[in-house]
């Protein structure tokens, strides 16, 4: 076996690893935005990933029933604003997951 | 969708300069620092009340600082989160923010303790300081057009000390010419931002 085949063999349990909730672009995107602010509202989180507010809703959604996004619903004056942000449990598998994509990476050839 | 997850990143921290209220915050109290300096030169300097001076800029300095502060957070309720989007930033450790002002000053007074006649050209530390901050905020950001207003808080600087200007003369023209950059700069961000971003659906946030 080769060095290179060695490596690939070590990266593959990696990637197996990786957090499939969060490997998803739009998912990613969202986590992404949100791993460098404590919070942000819908519509910023539509405009900066470029979702439709279906698509944003239902990413949302998900990641909120995973534990990984808190979202609270305010009021701004009479305006409702809907904030999203990483919960501890979000923040973490956030960098598990860039450490391991890192890590993967790194081996590559 | 964007795709680019590093600039997406990047934008969220970039975003509080977006709409360049933060420079015409500024930039306005670099302004009112300027225009209570040559109110000081004009009506105060030669009287007994010259003391004052000493009195009065730190106060109002304090009260600009504050008050900035305050309209800057209520423009930005009314102008920036409404158009597109409100976020809020995480608490940044401000350890490498104070370091750069601490070596700044520090440099500043053991050059003028080694070298006490540098201390006629007092504008250049000004403008060097601001430079340093204002590059400094650049950095952090990747934002292009505060590095180049930190090459111009440099040179507006300079040239107040090569203008041959007195020590008061030189610092209200070296703070009314950044501030006055910092205006236009932010002015013109502003207008950008505005016209390319028109307001949102209420319904939206």
């Amino acid at each position: 076996m080769t060095v290179i085949d060695a490596d690939h063999e070590a990266a593959w349990p990696d990637l197996n690893d990786v957090d499939k909730l969060i490997h998803e672009p739009a998912r990613l995107a969202i986590m992404a935005i949100l791993s460098v602010l404590d919070s942000a509202d819908f519509l910023y989180l539509q405009r900066s990933a470029g979702l439709t507010k279906g698509n944003l809703s239902s990413h949302l959604s998900r990641l909120e029933e995973a534990g990984y996004v808190a979202i609270d619903k305010t009021f701004d004056g009479k305006i409702p604003r809907t904030l999203c942000r990483l919960t501890d449990e979000g923040r973490e598998s956030f960098n598990r997951y860039t450490a391991q994509m890192k890590g993967l990476f790194e081996r590559l050839p | 969708m964007s795709q680019d997850i590093r600039k997406l990143m990047q934008d969220a921290y970039r975003y509080f300069y977006d709409d360049g209220l933060v420079e015409l915050a500024i930039g306005g109290l670099f302004v009112i620092i300027a225009a209570a300096m040559l109110a000081m030169k004009l009506f105060v300097l030669d009287t007994p009340y010259a003391w004052l001076m000493g009195v009065i800029l730190p106060l109002l300095l304090l009260a600009l600082t504050f008050g900035v502060k305050r309209l800057l957070g209520t423009l930005k309720e009314r102008v920036t989160y409404r158009r597109t989007g409100y976020v809020r930033y995480r608490d940044q450790p401000t350890r490498g923010r104070w370091i750069i002002i601490a070596a700044s000053f520090a440099l500043a007074v053991i050059s003028l303790v080694l070298k006490p006649e540098w201390s006629r050209h007092m504008s250049i530390y000004e403008g060097g300081i601001l430079a340093i901050i204002l590059f400094y905020m650049g950095h952090r950001v990747r934002l292009g057009r505060l590095y180049g207003l930190a090459v111009f808080a440099l040179l507006a600087g300079i040239g107040a000390a090569l203008a041959g200007l007195d020590d008061l003369t030189g610092s209200l023209a070296t703070f009314g010419l950044i501030g006055l950059a910092l205006l236009i700069s932010g002015g013109l961000t502003l207008a950008r931002y505005l016209h390319s971003n028109p307001p949102a659906d209420p319904l939206e946030a």
